[in-house]
């Protein structure tokens, strides 16, 4: 009977995926992680790419074993071996594998999570004169950016305020706070490999530092609402002379829009170095 | 526990009265385990949010009167009441017992009746004063959304509250067959009075971590 | 309690619908939780429907449910749809199945009591429970729409905030009911495991069902109470005002969003470990049944699971990485995770030691049990992933996370489910089970379990966020809508696989073969009553001799011919 069954399930996924199947190619061949982007997201991507590989080593060692016994290990003719598992060698097994997880795939990741998490992710550029740093205010459902402006601070009359418009220098440290207005939300990098929440009454920081020019989709990876699908804001990676005209220019339009009895636009606040 | 020692393998469901208080006892603490740690998961929520806020009572809100008047009678009735349910659940001392020790006779009823009774008075008035703390917060416009202080002492002592109403609901039945003269059964009174007491030692924590510190 | 051992209730509602015996009680829950397994499958594949052809108009069903929206799934809806399909079947379906269900129906019989220690509270658990289905239906029909913040119910998306109505205050009540029925029954299974064990039923030769299901209950007497002071604080900002979640519009100090997430996962992560530990026992119980060996490595197995139990109170972090904890909270969370992996797989060496050489019969519960191992290795790996912070922060929130969950919690403790209906139904309802219907529908239950979630995880990979209601919206996962249609098709096939198990359930209920008193020859308690058995279980309460999977014992195939021996059997000789 179960011959049967498992030959009849496998023609039917064959059948069925069979149209789907040139499609699904890429994903076999190249890795279906996107194009990376910033200097430090290949730690993530090595990361992934060990447990993948070391789980999967392991998964199949235990499959195996299994798909052995439940082949030769059946049918009502056999004895089944009468053990409760107690023996010296039995506990050593348990020993065994679980010494493989913790030292084969937990230690190593850890170490090498640790050591990324340290030496880059976690170490804002607070001192970095380099660091270029924009406010992020989150809402239903857009990104706002706040950029300092000529004075270099924030919630001044000079601050460049856009909507869903993220331009940042390449090769520079960029770092962000953030907060939202209303419910939560996350600001989410795939082509950097970061993310972290938008909570409102409190702010948050992330740094990247962009290794190439171009437009990248920045998405929000918290459940905020009906519209949670489309918040999508465009992140503009430019050269040095390239920004400099663009906030030139945005400058020029934030002072004529400035109005200076209009509180609520003025929702920046007073940038915080990491705790 | 009563004098019978239950052996240490219950005899499945043909246990006698003393198996069944011994159960009871299981598993009110097994209940009161669960109720204290609402309770502790509430402190703790309060402590987080103190401990977050740069200053207490936060700068920006208007403070909550502490109401000592109030507060201090509850707490001091909370106690007596515990206090009442701890001689209920006792026993009196001259009872005629039962040959299982675990029904509460005739002989020694009247203590059983007044401790009863003053534990119910006590409740009532423990509730009484919470009710009127709330109503003259709100008459010097406070209300929950006051702010930060007033939303820990409104949820704290209102979810307390609806727990000291149900401990006063469980006394009922005692309550009302000790008033109609029939057997208590001892086992069902130590349980109700755990619960009371774990009430009241609630209360306490809350009026020290709310009210005092 | 005094035992009239004839005397069972007359009259119908004595009898079948305010009865206090725990076999009445857990049939009443598992068709609970059976009818809103039903529901949120529903909602399931309303969900893929919309993922494989967002914004085409739902076939066949479309323009009753939607109408406004011309039979399509609108923004609004699909977030309605995720929050009561997760809701449901965590709170609804397999809470009510497994626990209330299983653990009602099993435990007493398989530890020799004529029933549970309370059983008035058995039923006043089980109309808590209904009363909290009734509010979660009724929530449905809100007149701003149902519950849609997420089965997590984030404030302040689910303060007054970003829920305005009274749908999210009606799931927030519906959920404190169903806390407040689980842990009326955590009270009761744990008192009665204590308590009411027939003399020789020592800890260690309990059935490993009895253990997951009582671990379980200890998980939900400390940890559901966690979770109902976030609701009650959730239920105050939203009904009295108070501020503890509502943060103000900038930055001020004042309520904090993120305590609701410490208080929800200090519960939240236990809970997942509630809904499969009575699923592991199962399957440890239905491996060494069905390989005619003891279960291997008994005491190490218990070991393991109070290991995973004492940890999985510690691990909550790990659910808000990227909430902006400190990095050495981060650390912490992420070592403590990563360790409980280790009983884990000693869990998993055990299931394995157990089928090594045995004599494997392949009937329809053993396949699901093996399902369960299997898909239970493929969702446990992938926990590491998330347990580790640097890959955590890339898929947090993805689909990862969903095929994570959905093969670990979901499938493992589905399969777990169906394991222990083909298993029981016998036992429940005197009537055995069609086996080659069961062994289609298994076969096509793992097969889709397996590609739909599978494939989840390589969208997660790829960077696809999860709740989206539209993933197209954006430019980087245009590519990935084919394989979102795979998974739909999966999905769907899945679903429709399911007709097999309604068919045979209600075919089987009235017209199945008769069951014998222990069809599967097993050792434990239930089986030596008949089947359905009588209202007191057991005429005399049995003497307890051996552990629950005493098969293959060359002694007993000597002596009696056979090669299992039963509990309340002493071996000959």
């Amino acid at each position: 009977m179960l011959p049967v069954v498992a030959l009849a399930s496998l023609s039917a996924w064959t059948l069925a995926l069979a149209p789907s199947l040139p499609r699904l190619l890429p994903f076999a061949l190249v890795s279906p992680l996107p194009h990376d982007a910033s200097a430090e997201g290949h730690h993530v991507d090595e990361l992934l790419r060990y447990l993948t590989i070391s789980t999967a080593a392991c998964f199949g060692v235990l499959m195996s074993i299994l798909l052995v016994a439940l082949v030769f290990h059946r049918g009502r003719g056999r004895i089944a071996r009468y053990t409760h598992g107690t023996r010296r060698r039995d506990r050593l097994a348990a020993v065994i594998a679980g010494a493989v997880v913790l030292f084969g795939i937990d230690a190593v990741a850890l170490v090498r999570s640790s050591s990324a998490l340290r030496a880059s992710f976690w170490r804002y550029p607070d001192g970095d004169p380099l660091a270029f740093r924009v406010e992020v205010t989150g809402q239903q459902w857009a990104w706002n950016f706040r950029y300092p402006g000529a004075d270099g601070v924030f919630n001044t009359p000079d601050d460049i305020v856009t909507l869903n418009d993220l331009r940042v220098p390449v090769d520079r440290p960029v770092y962000l706070q953030l907060t939202s207005k209303d419910v939560v939300h996350s600001l989410y990098l795939p082509n950097f490999r970061t993310k972290i929440d938008a909570i409102p009454g409190s702010v948050t920081r992330l740094w990247f530092e962009p290794r190439e020019t171009g437009k990248f989709e920045i998405a929000c990876a918290q459940h905020c609402g009906a519209w949670h699908y489309k918040m999508r804001a465009e992140l503009t990676v430019q050269d040095g002379a390239d920004l400099a005209r663009w906030l030139q220019r945005a400058a020029e339009d934030a002072a004529l829009r400035y109005e200076a009895a209009d509180a609520e636009a003025h929702d920046g606040w007073a940038w915080t170095p990491a705790p | 526990m009563s004098g019978v020692r239950a052996p240490a393998l219950a005899a499945g469901g043909d246990a006698g009265e003393g198996e069944a208080a011994a159960t009871l006892s299981v598993g009110m603490a097994v209940a009161l385990a669960a109720i204290a740690m609402t309770f502790a998961a509430l402190l703790l929520a309060y402590g987080i949010v103190r401990v977050q806020a740069p200053a207490w009572p936060i700068a920006g809100e208007r403070p909550v009167p502490p109401l000592w008047g109030y507060r201090l009678a509850a707490t001091a009735v909370a106690l007596a009441g515990s206090l009442a349910m701890w001689r209920a659940a006792r026993g009196p001392d001259r009872a005629a017992q039962g040959s299982d020790g675990t029904t509460i006779d005739r002989g020694g009823r009247h203590h059983v009746s007044g401790s009863l009774l003053v534990a119910g008075l006590c409740g009532a008035a423990f509730l009484g004063l919470q009710v009127a703390s709330f109503v003259t917060l709100r008459g010097r416009q406070i209300g929950p959304g006051a702010g930060l202080g007033a939303s820990v002492v409104y949820a704290l002592s209102a979810f307390h509250g609806v727990h000291a109403l149900a401990a006063l609901l469980a006394l009922a039945p005692a309550l009302y067959a000790d008033a109609r003269r029939r057997p208590l059964r001892r086992a069902r009174l130590r349980a109700v009075a755990s619960f009371w007491h774990l009430v009241t030692g609630v209360w306490v924590v809350v009026f020290l971590a709310v009210f005092v510190a | 309690m005094s035992a009239d051992l004839a005397l069972a209730p007359a009259g119908f509602w004595r009898r079948a619908v305010f009865s206090t015996d725990h076999k009445v009680i857990g049939r009443q829950f598992l068709w609970l939780g059976l009818v809103f397994l039903a529901v949120a499958g529903a909602l399931a594949m309303l969900i893929r429907w919309q993922l494989a052809h967002p914004g085409i108009p739902v076939p066949v069903v479309g323009g009753v449910i939607f109408p406004a929206s011309g039979g399509v799934v609108s923004p609004a809806a699909y977030t309605a749809l995720f929050t009561m399909h997760g809701t449901i079947m965590i709170f609804f379906a397999l809470t009510p199945i497994l626990i209330g269900g299983f653990g009602n129906f099993c435990l007493p019989l398989m530890i020799g009591a004529r029933d549970m220690a309370f059983p008035s509270l058995n039923m006043l658990s089980y109309w808590t429970m209904f009363a909290a289905t009734a509010v979660l239906t009724a929530s449905f029909f809100a007149p701003l729409g149902p519950p849609a913040a997420g089965w997590t119910s984030y404030p302040t998306l689910s303060t007054a905030v970003g829920a305005p109505g009274v749908a999210q205050t009606m799931w927030v009540v519906a959920i404190y009911l169903n806390g407040a029925s689980s842990v009326m029954g955590a009270v009761n299974y744990i008192t009665t495991v204590i308590r009411l064990r027939a003399p020789g039923m020592t800890f260690f030769r309990l059935p490993l069902t009895v253990w997951g299901i009582w671990l379980a209950s200890i998980l939900n007497a400390l940890f559901v109470p966690v979770l109902a002071a976030g609701a009650v604080l959730l239920f105050f900002d939203r009904v009295f005002g108070t501020r503890f979640f509502v943060a103000g519009s900038a930055i001020k100090p004042g309520g904090d969003p993120v305590l609701y997430q410490h208080l929800f996962w200090i519960f939240g992560h236990p809970e997942v470990y509630i809904l499969i530990l009575p699923a592991w026992g199962i399957a440890g119980d239905l491996l060494a049944f069905f390989a005619r060996k003891p279960a291997y490595g008994y005491k190490v197995t218990v070991w393991a699971l109070i290991a995973i139990v004492v940890l999985s109170g510690v691990v909550y972090g790990h659910h808000m990485f990227v909430s902006g904890m400190s990095p050495l909270l981060g650390e912490g969370f992420m070592i403590l995770t990563m360790i409980i992996s280790v009983p884990s797989i000693v869990l998993g060496v055990g299931w394995l030691g157990t089928l090594w050489r045995g004599a494997i019969r392949f009937t329809t519960p053993m396949l699901f049990a093996l399902g369960l191992v299997t898909v239970f290795g493929v969702g446990g790996f992938t926990g590491l992933f998330l347990a580790d912070v640097l890959s955590d922060v890339y898929l947090h929130d993805t689909f990862f996370v969903v095929g994570h969950f959905h093969l670990t919690m979901s499938a493992a403790v589905l399969l777990g489910a169906f394991a222990a209906i083909y298993f029981w139904f016998p036992k429940m309802f005197g009537r055995m089970l069609n086996e080659p219907l069961g062994k289609l529908h298994f076969a096509l239950t793992l097969t889709t379990v397996l590609v739909t979630f599978g494939l989840q995880l390589v969208l997660g990979y790829a960077g696809m966020q999860r709740r989206l209601a539209d993933p197209s919206a954006y430019a980087f996962l245009r590519p990935l809508m084919p394989l979102n249609r795979v998974v739909s098709t999966a999905a769907f096939v899945m679903g429709a696989g399911q007709i097999l198990f309604v068919v045979n359930f209600f075919f089987s209920l009235f017209w199945g073969p008769k069951a014998p008193a222990n069809p599967w020859e097993v050792g434990t308690l239930e089986w030596t009553v008949s089947s359905p058995p009588p209202h007191h279980n057991f005429d005399v309460i049995p003497r307890v001799f051996a552990g629950p999977h005493e098969l293959g014992n060359p002694v007993m195939k000597e002596a009696r011919g056979r090669d299992y021996q039963v509990q309340s059997e002493e071996l000959p000789g």
